[in-house]
């Protein structure tokens, strides 16, 4: 009977973490590259990381910046794009490429109230461009209200609970990490999506809620940022 | 020997429900709702130890219970011939046939039964498949090993197909030492996402032990049983695994408390009050954290250690089996594994301890006569081994600030 020898499970050990490794660094670019922008953008006050999946040279950060330009809640004109960006008319030249086409731009937020999230995605979208991620920085408690046009009835409320439910954990690929909770303001029609704590340097990709809503069938009218309220030591509350 | 019996029963019992949310964090809601009192777990200046006298409080009923456990596992070869030559001398026939088996059960010793060893073989061949069960489980879930980690999309394809044809060798027990590389390969490719990940996947490690250990031409092979060295690797993982839990769980206290802020009524559980009696109240998370987390700390190194490992393996494949089928529902699904290996431990008759020698100082301690050193001898290696076990690390993390975890 033939074993296996130590030196022949540290290879195979090591084979499998390394390639892992690859497989994740040249798949995953977006996940080794977040936390320096992350960091970055700490102490910075609220910013919003648009992750393009398309932006290859200055040509396209112009119209990025255009279609955000008129939005309230956004200073555009701060707004930090990737530094090694080919001018447009290189990258025009025949051959031109690009390992990776997609990159980010950093937009400083000046008023979170006024800042609707849909009309982020909505104004890129008619310049042609998709926000593959839209990261949120800079705050440490926050909710989301998702104002939408359409919900009826006691079913609609129960539809999004239940399927928000749902969601989480299939979490489309993994995602919704920053999610605690899910209501639905039926008067208002509202929903509103409560954040974990952000821990300073984290982001919450919030085009996650967008993408989640419209999965479960609702386009939002309109996503507004709304700051949480100071938490209290749960003792302190009880008056202990 | 009746009253120790019932002590014994009685602990066991005291602490059962105390672990019913075991390691369950990350399957779980833990976002924290409420600010936890810092400073607890940082420095006290001018106290015992500089440890918040809560946490010293609850760490002494923990390092006593320990020391209680441990004196009675060393006298536990005086305690079987008290029982065979003195309580079951009476009984004849069935009623001693029964108590005999019982007591070997509890004292870690053979069982002479064919149901027993069957069941045994059953949990070896459950233990060896499971994980092929929970890889195609968080395979479908987009996740990798654990429904807790999820995958990102844009690889998630390649790490799925990864995941079914690693259960796919262990479903056919194909080249079990390749896929044991795979398991401890992926286990390492976990702290990628950090140290804290890794520590909470230790029990994945448990079964790489058997595959790593078996033959190439494992697809040949009926393996229904665990040598003595697979037998003892895979306690000791297990039990590491468990006891590396409970000190997470102190270390990254945020996320224990957080999953009491979702599940409030765990923390109303009087028998957790039993490691936290006479605390302050303003501090009730805090000291719930540490009464937590050392029961768990206590499981985990008794098992790990082999002290009373059918025992302690008992409760918790109890508390793993309500967890999955009660308390969480499906998502606990991916505990069939960690139910499996606690099986295939508990059934098995092969049980040895770590602490063996001090077994056999004590009994040659005994036989010399020597009754004073036999007692000095089991006394202080318990209370040393409590002491270390519980506080070693207590007291290391108020060093620490975790506040920011």
């Amino acid at each position: 009977m033939k074993f296996a020898s130590v030196r022949q499970v540290i290879v195979l050990t090591a084979v499998t973490c390394i390639a892992f490794y690859v497989l994740d660094y040249y798949k995953n670019p977006q996940l080794w590259h977040s936390k320096s922008v992350a960091l970055a953008s700490t102490d910075k006050g609220p910013r919003l990381t648009l992750w393009m999946n398309h932006l290859c040279c200055t040509g396209c950060l112009a119209d990025v910046r255009q279609a955000l330009a008129r939005l309230p809640g956004l200073d555009v004109a701060n707004a930090t794009g990737p530094k090694q960006l080919l001018p447009q008319s290189e990258a025009n030249q025949p051959g031109a490429s690009l390992l990776d086409y997609g990159n980010v731009v950093e937009v400083p937020v000046t008023d979170l109230g006024t800042l609707d999230l849909v009309a982020v995605d909505r104004a890129l979208r008619d310049k042609g461009f998709v926000a593959g991620r839209m990261e949120l920085g800079g705050v440490e408690h926050f909710r989301l209200e998702a104002e939408l046009n359409h919900l009826c009835c006691g079913m609609c409320d129960r539809a999004i609970h239940e399927r928000v439910a749902f969601l989480k954990p299939k979490g489309l690929g993994g995602q919704f990490k920053w999610l605690d909770s899910v209501s639905v303001d039926h008067e208002k029609r509202m929903i509103v999506a409560y954040a974990r704590f952000l821990q300073p340097g984290n982001t919450a990709d919030v085009e996650e809620f967008v993408s989640g809503l419209n999965y479960l069938g609702y386009a939002p009218r309109s996503l507004r940022i709304v700051v949480g309220e100071h938490m209290q030591h749960t003792s302190d509350k009880r008056g202990d | 020997m009746r009253p120790r019996l019932v002590f014994l029963s009685t602990a066991a019992l005291a602490l059962l429900p105390i672990t019913v949310v075991y390691a369950h964090e990350r399957f779980i809601r833990h976002d924290l709702k409420f600010p936890l009192h810092e400073q607890y777990f940082g420095r006290h200046p001018g106290v015992l130890l500089g440890m918040q006298p809560d946490m010293f409080r609850i760490g002494t009923i923990s390092c006593i219970l320990l020391m209680v456990f441990l004196i009675i596992f060393f006298f536990r070869q005086n305690l079987d011939v008290f029982i065979e030559h003195r309580v079951l001398s009476g009984l004849r026939g069935r009623s001693q046939r029964f108590l005999h088996h019982v007591a070997n059960f509890l004292t870690d010793k053979p069982v002479r039964l064919r149901w027993f060893h069957a069941i045994g073989e059953w949990a070896v061949i459950l233990f060896l498949r499971s994980p092929a069960l929970v890889l195609m489980y968080s395979a479908t879930n987009d996740s990798l090993v654990m429904p807790s980690y999820p995958l990102e999309p844009t690889s998630s394809i390649y790490f799925k197909y990864i995941q079914v044809f690693l259960a796919i060798l262990m479903l056919t027990q194909t080249a079990l030492p390749l896929a044991g590389a795979f398991v401890i390969g992926t286990w390492i490719y976990l702290w990628r996402w950090g140290w804290m990940v890794s520590a909470d996947a230790i029990p994945v490690l448990t079964v790489a032990v058997m595959y790593v250990s078996s033959p190439w031409q494992s697809h040949k092979l009926s393996i229904t049983e665990m040598s003595e060295q697979q037998l003892r690797w895979v306690r000791l993982v297990l039990g590491f695994g468990f006891l590396a839990l409970g000190w997470l769980k102190i270390y990254n206290y945020h996320l224990t408390a957080g999953v009491a802020d979702n599940y409030p009524a765990v923390m109303d559980d009087p028998l957790i009050g039993f490691f936290a009696m006479g605390t302050n109240p303003v501090f009730r998370r805090e000291n719930w954290i540490i009464a937590f987390a050392l029961a768990e700390v206590l499981s985990g190194f008794m098992l790990m250690m082999g002290v009373f490992t059918r025992v302690w393996g008992s409760l918790m494949l109890w508390v793993l089996t309500k967890l999955m089928l009660v308390n969480f529902g499906w998502d606990e699904i991916p505990h069939i594994y960690p139910i499996a290996a606690t099986m295939a431990i508990v059934f098995s008759n092969k049980a040895r301890s770590e602490f063996a020698f001090i077994e056999n100082i004590q009994q040659r301690a005994g036989r010399e006569g020597r009754t004073l050193l036999r007692l000095t001898s089991a006394t202080l290696a318990s209370m040393a081994i409590a002491v270390l076990a519980v506080f070693a690390l207590l007291y290391a993390f108020t060093f620490i600030d975790r506040s920011n975890l």
